[in-house]
């Protein structure tokens, strides 16, 4: 297993194996302009990152478009992640990565608010007045048909948090089952709450592992392991 | 953020890429800059540490400036 030092991350950058992340939480209708200009640079400088880049990368070792890739993640499953930030990745032709805590998704919208706040989930003010706050089903589905969408659990739960069988089979495998079953496709990656890296704890990595996907996402690396 | 690539299964294939072998280098050694900088007193395991200094690269020497960005590291919370 491959721990997150300083060392390592260096010898990462030093041998070409490294690619350009950024990472979006809500992004509320009100900021749409800052993010559109964001993205617009992002766009104009770096290649969009599709799942099948991301395989090839993983393949040969070697980037293989004109410009480097860059990833725009938009973690939780909010849905202005849908309505927001989707529309503008495919304006500037970017391919968006939306990680969802799956259960977010299912919750009643009466309860969304109380279920981001009891699960880490963090709101902004648009996000507060009444409505839905999640994407839905048939959001996530739209969105796997041009952007990446994969579980980050079900109840944005982390390492520190799943301690059972239970847990595991609730957070990793049904999320994949839930999200695999709405998109027709298999997640191919996973991320912990607190961006754990792999290697942290066997029985978690095994538990990844068994779900069927093919890379965790962690702070400071992105793991193949499958 | 920089994501540093790992393959758990086999050693990854050299990189081709000149331009990533180039920017790679680069921000390396930003990176044991920035660290020796802003962390002096972090262990070389210290992932919070590393982070943070992955951080200021993130933001110094790829992003454009908005307020939008929430965070450029610790993402999946």
């Amino acid at each position: 297993m491959t721990k997150p030092d300083l060392r390592t991350a260096r010898q990462q950058l030093e041998q070409g194996h490294f690619l350009r992340v950024v990472n979006y939480h809500s992004t509320p209708m009100v900021d749409r302009a800052g993010l559109e200009r964001e993205l617009a640079a992002f766009a104009r400088d770096y290649a969009p990152v599709t799942l099948a880049d991301l395989d090839e990368l993983f393949e040969t070792g070697t980037w293989r478009k004109d410009r480097p890739g860059l990833m725009p993640v938009f973690y939780e499953g909010y849905r202005n992640s849908a309505t927001v930030a989707a529309p503008l990745c495919e304006r500037y032709g970017l391919t968006g990565w939306f990680p969802v805590a799956t259960s977010f998704v299912d919750c009643p919208v009466e309860h969304q608010e109380a279920f981001a706040r009891a699960h880490w989930i963090s709101l902004v003010e648009e996000d507060q007045q009444g409505g839905r706050i999640a994407m839905s089903w048939d959001e996530v589905a739209e969105l796997s048909r041009r952007h990446v969408v994969t579980p980050h659990t079900a109840h944005h739960e982390g390492l520190d948090t799943v301690l059972d069988d239970a847990d595991l089979e609730r957070e990793v495998f049904a999320s994949k089952r839930a999200l695999d079953a709405v998109t027709g496709q298999s997640a191919p990656a996973f991320v912990w709450l607190h961006g754990s890296a792999y290697g942290q704890s066997e029985r978690h990595d095994r538990a990844v592992r068994e779900a069927g996907y093919r890379y965790q996402f962690s702070n400071t690396m992105l793991h193949r392991i499958n | 953020m920089i994501l540093g690539l790992v393959d758990e299964r086999r050693p990854l294939p050299p990189s081709e890429d000149p331009a990533a072998l180039e920017s790679g280098a680069a921000l390396a050694t930003v990176l044991a800059s920035y660290h020796r900088t802003l962390v002096p007193f972090a262990r070389p395991d210290d992932e919070g540490a590393l982070i943070a200094a992955m951080q200021v690269v993130a933001y110094s020497h790829f992003a454009p400036v908005s307020p939008m960005r929430q965070d450029s590291g610790t993402a999946p919370a």
